[in-house]
């Protein structure tokens, strides 16, 4: 063999072997990175770069003595050319897999799915696709009601094709966990080092969403850039606790301002109409002006994204107005006997009291999404479930909304979420199809507007909101974004929110005695008081310094905290011992309880939160004797303790003996919702901590 | 030809070759990631969810002291080589069902055991989610009552294992008189479940077949004639027609008409056998109740979960074995002794005595005696309880089915626009829904 033909042979290896690179290249680029997709385009050609230069040194090495003349610019177009040709050689092979891989993956299913059912067994239906959507507590009713339109109309010759599930989460921390992590609930207490392992329990936060339909693009940006912090598992490791591989956002599917709603009596002709081009601060000064507003109410940011979204401009102009620190604005927004969990929750009660018979709160306004405020004087459903009915408000109860030049503009944008071993094509063409579907302005049926902020002429929202003299304007924009303060992005927010919160110490005292193991409505007591501990948790957020304690007859306080965060505990392991609490003993009075704890408290501003099913029944004169001395003993020692004490059901503040026990510490120290969903109860709780 | 010529005649085709070159190379690299983004999440590509251990899918546990939880704990005691998980995915049966038929229906096996509603049994065969069980390998199948086996069965094969069961029961306060007939109940009116899910299924089911005496919409069924329709709605006219006190019922689940009867606003209630241990724990009620099997025929509707290996499963030898030891006679005396579940098996109900453990007060607890005079009365409602309708498509028949009812009530309400169906309408509403299609009365 000349030389001449050895070096051909040569080029030819190496050609080769650069075109047959690019394949592997491409998977392993494309397929174990993350990155974005021009990141990964970019990468993929440094590698073929890379592998080009050395491959025209290595020959031009080899072939020196040879070429003494060649420059290494001649090899470079040796190896790329011929690369490329081997590559166009193996075009037909590449367009051949394609085509059989579309027709094994789309035609073939869509023949025996479809097509052939259609033909032979025409009375039959094939499976509908599930579509799991998560979302926030405000928007699940309109949400739930389109799914349903959406499931009709997709029903292809009669038969179902898809079905959606709309399911809530109100905490968007526990939303991006979950997404980190397999949607299972935070306080599974997962071994964060060894992905392997699994406890004997976990829960999950619901069925894994195929979709996520946040209030604000900012939400997912905030979310998407911590969900690789490190602690995430993959597939391969555990199928159970697999992070989310795609958390891709598509276009808006409606939009929806915040507004301030006030109630009839303040809707007068002579404040002047202006269709939402004030500041909040100026809105709420005309409203101070004219005696109409002097207190303002705003759902919880710890389960209210909309609220969360609102906090910064409401801490603005709220400081304006009482020249306050954004210390005191929190607090009195906290304090506000009106305050709950979310918008739905709060106009929810404010159709109860109007059953009732009730006045609606005097000087009163609300900071509410314009959607629900919608809804609820529409009388549409606010909630999923029928515990807030749909009812026109009267017209006392009726709010009319004031829209403001710098309160948010919820975006609601539309979230595939994909994950790793749980996904086919015909699930993402489902979620794709839904979106789309979507995107064409559906939501307005529901109470949103389109995605550019108008209200269609055949909606019956804008004319419901219209009163005598409020301006409904037709089309709303999104306010104009100053990044400096507490605006600009949710994570300036919530560092705000953050700080302005309070962080007085809680003590946790839930009762694991044997009674706690009967059940309430949904399950066993102490499945409650876990819930509202853990919620409560979350929602003084982790910076409080939090203890725990067990008791029962074989539980004893006196033995110490099962956690302290005061004493380095991690906050994740005191919230996994909540979790693993077990009954255990029979009842240990509440008096001896909380008298076991008090020499393992500091002094200082703080709550101590009992969790129990009440007291076992014992002599009522002595009980509230003891409950006396102990109150008396609080005061003295700790005077700046607060004991709330907060009931699983069934037994309520007013019955015997935790009517004595509670009656000691004054009024407002029980409190025993047992209607109220844990997340609401959570957050009145939350709310009566903070107020100290 | 000068040499010139053809140097840069063949410089020409090079550059042409490499321009097509590089056109092809950029197709592939738009192919590949096209092909990557469909394939990579796919169990084929990304894997199945391969774990060691045993994973087991389920509802959230709302038993006093989380018995089922409990049971795991002990099989991870006695089986530290095969560990298993419990998994709670959500409280409703509807969220459970929507995430197993998203996971096992891509082919995931991250999920081993599945206990499933059995309800949805026959659509988990047909989506192919189930790996059949071997009748023969049963362990005593003659213990199990008879009709909970047949829970777990679909085209004459068995799929699922019968774990816990359940059947309606009526509460009497203490000073009210049990009715003597389904006139006398319906006359007096009673706290039960009629909001608008399963609940209300399941009680017009049986006040059809109480008051109208035939086994309409029960078992295996794919159509509805126009004579059986004309014995649905004459059931639901009875039911519409019934005490008004009845109509508060509209507005509960279990919980809902647990609190009328313990707040005193009813002295009867329809049940599940849950509320027996939780209203003798309510200081509210405690021991001032009897409770009975539904009056009359007294057939009630036949409810459960059942315990199935994912078709997918890595580990079925293992997870038979953990099915084994969660349905046997131990097993199921402890969850219905201490966590209210209805055993399948006959067994379990013998010699059964209230919760052993030293932590419930006595007060908590039945004594001795009313427990077991109550474990008779459940045997004795379960052997009368009848399947609910058996089909592929019960969610979308059982809605529909629902829709329908709704309309006769809101007729006999003088609802403005409501009209009850006629016998045809509902047998092609309810056909139509039998069959997947979307019907409406």
């Amino acid at each position: 063999m000349s030389s001449v033909d050895r070096a051909t042979k040569r080029h030819r290896v190496v050609q080769l072997t650069i075109a047959l690179l690019q394949g592997p290249g491409a998977f392993f680029t494309f397929y174990a990175t993350k990155w974005p997709f021009w990141e990964q385009l970019l990468f993929f050609l440094g590698i073929m770069a890379v592998a080009v230069v050395l491959a025209a040194v290595l020959l031009r090495w080899i072939e020196s003595p040879s070429s003494p003349g060649s420059g290494i610019a001649d090899y470079i177009e040796i190896v790329v050319s011929g690369a490329a040709r081997w590559t166009v050689r193996g075009l037909p092979g590449i367009a051949a897999a394609t085509a059989v891989y579309f027709l094994v993956t789309s035609v073939v299913p869509y023949t025996t799915d479809r097509l052939w059912p259609s033909l032979t067994h025409h009375e039959v239906c094939g499976e509908p696709m599930d579509l799991r959507v998560v979302t926030g507590p405000e928007n699940a009713a309109l949400l739930t009601e389109a799914a349903h339109r959406y499931a009709a109309e997709t029903s292809g010759n009669g038969c179902r094709t898809v079905t959606v599930t709309v399911a809530t989460i109100s905490s968007l921390d526990r939303l991006k966990n979950g997404l980190a992590g397999g949607w299972v609930s935070p306080e599974s207490a997962l071994d964060r080092l060894d992905c392997s392992k699994l406890p004997s329990r976990l829960a999950l936060l619901g069925p894994r969403p195929d979709i996520w339909i946040p209030d604000s693009g900012e939400t997912v940006d905030w979310v998407r850039d911590r969900l690789d912090s490190g602690d995430s598992c993959s597939l391969t490791q555990n199928p159970i606790r697999v992070e989310a591989g795609s958390v891709h956002a598509a276009g808006s599917v409606g939009t929806s301002p915040m507004v301030l709603g006030v109630f009839a009596d303040a809707d007068r002709p002579d404040l002047g109409g202006d269709a939402g081009r004030p500041s909040l601060a100026a809105l709420l000064q005309t409203f101070r002006t004219y005696r109409i507003v002097n207190s303002v109410v705003r759902p919880s940011p710890d389960t209210s994204e909309s609220a969360l979204l609102s906090t910064p401009v409401l801490y603005q102009a709220l400081r304006a107005a009482d020249r306050a620190s954004d210390e005191d604005v929190e607090g009195s927004l906290d304090q506000s006997p009106l305050s709950t969990g979310d918008a739905t929750s709060l106009l929810c009660r404010f159709r109860a009291d109007d059953a009732a018979g009730k006045s609606p709160p005097t000087n009163t306004a609300v900071v509410v999404p314009e959607s629900v405020l919608a809804r609820y004087d529409r009388g549409d459903d606010l909630r999923q479930d029928v515990s807030c009915p749909g009812r026109v408000p009267s017209a006392k109860w009726r709010l009319y909304p004031f829209y403001t030049s710098d309160l948010p503009l919820l975006d609601h944008p539309f979230v595939h979420l994909r994950w790793p071993g749980e996904d086919t094509g015909r699930r993402a063409q489902a979620v794709d199809d839904f979106s789309h579907w979507l995107e064409h302005g559906e939501l307005t049926h529901e109470g949103l507007r389109t995605a550019a902020g108008r209200f269609p002429a055949s909606t019956p929202y804008r004319k419901i909101l219209q009163s005598q003299r409020n301006d409904v304007p037709e089309t709303v924009s999104r306010p104009a974004l100053h990044a400096s303060g507490c605006s600009g992005s949710l994570s300036r927010g919530l560092d705000c929110y953050d700080k302005a919160r309070p962080k007085y110490p809680v003590t946790l005292m839930i009762d694991v005695s044997g009674s706690m193991a009967n059940t309430v409505a949904g399950g066993p007591r102490l499945a409650r008081a876990q819930g509202l501990a853990e919620r409560v948790m979350a929602d003084v957020r982790s910076g409080t310094p939090t203890r725990l304690f067990f008791f029962s007859s074989v539980t004893h306080p006196a033995t110490g905290p099962i956690g302290d965060t005061g004493d380095g505990t991690a906050f994740d392991n005191v919230l996994g011992a909540v979790h693993r609490a077990t009954t255990d003993g029979r009842d240990l009075d509440l008096v001896t309880a909380v008298g076991q704890a008090l020499p393992w408290l500091k002094q200082g501003k703080q709550t101590l939160l009992l969790l129990t099913d009440g007291q076992p029944k014992t002599d009522p004169q002595d009980a509230a004797r003891r409950a006396r001395d102990l109150a008396g003993q609080i005061r003295a020692r700790f005077p700046a303790l607060r004991v709330l004490t907060v009931l699983t059901g069934p037994s309520g503040c007013d019955d015997p003996p935790v009517r004595d026990f509670a009656g000691a510490f004054g009024p407002g120290s029980c409190l025993d919702r047992a209607q109220l969903t844990t997340d609401d109860f959570a957050g009145l709780i939350a709310s009566e901590i903070s107020g100290g | 030809m000068a040499v010139g010529t053809g140097y840069r005649n063949g410089r020409a085709r090079r550059r042409r070759r490499l321009a097509a070159s590089i056109v092809a190379a950029a197709l592939t690299l738009v192919i590949l990631p096209g092909v990557k983004w469909s394939l990579s999440y796919r169990p084929a590509v990304a894997g199945c969810g391969e774990h060691h251990g045993l994973v087991v899918a389920a509802d959230v546990d709302i038993s006093p002291d989380f018995q089922r939880r409990a049971l795991i704990d002990q099989w991870n005691k006695e089986h530290p080589g095969t560990p298993a998980t419990f998994v709670e995915i959500a409280r409703s049966t509807d969220d459970v069902r929507s995430q197993l038929a998203a996971a096992l229906g891509s082919g995931s096996c991250a999920y081993d055991v599945v206990v499933a509603d059995i309800a949805w049994i026959p659509e988990y065969v047909r989506r192919g989610l189930l790996a059949p069980v071997d009748s023969s390998r049963l362990d005593d199948p003659g213990d199990f009552v008879p009709q909970t086996l047949e829970t777990g069965r679909w085209r004459g094969r068995q799929y699922a294992v019968p774990w816990y069961t359940d059947a309606g029961l009526l509460y009497v306060r203490r000073g009210d008189r049990a009715p003597s007939s389904w006139d006398d109940l319906l006359g007096r009116g009673y706290a039960t479940q009629l909001k608008d899910y399963e609940g209300l299924t399941v009680n017009t089911l049986e006040v059809i077949w109480n008051t109208q005496r035939r086994a309409v919409l029960s078992g295996p069924i794919d159509k509805v004639d126009e004579r059986t329709a004309a014995i649905v709605l004459a059931g639901i006219d009875r039911l519409a027609t019934a005490n008004p006190a009845l109509a508060r019922s509209r507005s509960y689940e279990e919980d809902g008409s647990f609190d009328a009867f313990a707040d005193h606003a009813t002295g009867l209630m329809r049940n599940w056998p849950y509320a027996f241990r939780q209203l003798i724990a309510d200081p509210r009620v405690g021991d001032g109740f009897q409770v009975t099997t539904l009056p009359g025929t007294g057939v009630s509707v036949l409810g459960g979960w059942d315990l199935a290996v994912s078709a997918h499963s890595r580990h079925k030898a293992d997870s038979r074995a953990l099915i084994d030891f969660l349905t046997g006679t131990d097993a199921q005396r402890r969850m219905f002794s201490c966590g209210g579940f209805t055993p399948s098996r006959t067994s379990a109900f013998e010699g059964v005595t209230p919760c052993p453990d030293p932590k419930y007060r006595p007060d908590e607890l039945p004594s001795p005696q009313r427990f077991s005079e109550f474990a008779n009365t459940l045997q004795a409602a379960l052997y009368h309880a009848r399947l609910r309708s058996v089909t592929p498509y019960y969610a979308q028949f059982s809605e529909t089915f629902r829709r329908c009812v709704l309309k006769v009530l809101g007729a006999h309400d003088r609802v403005p626009g409501a009209r009850a169906p006629t016998p045809r309408e509902l047998a092609h509403a309810l056909t139509a829904a039998l069959n997947g299609r979307q019907g409406t009365c």
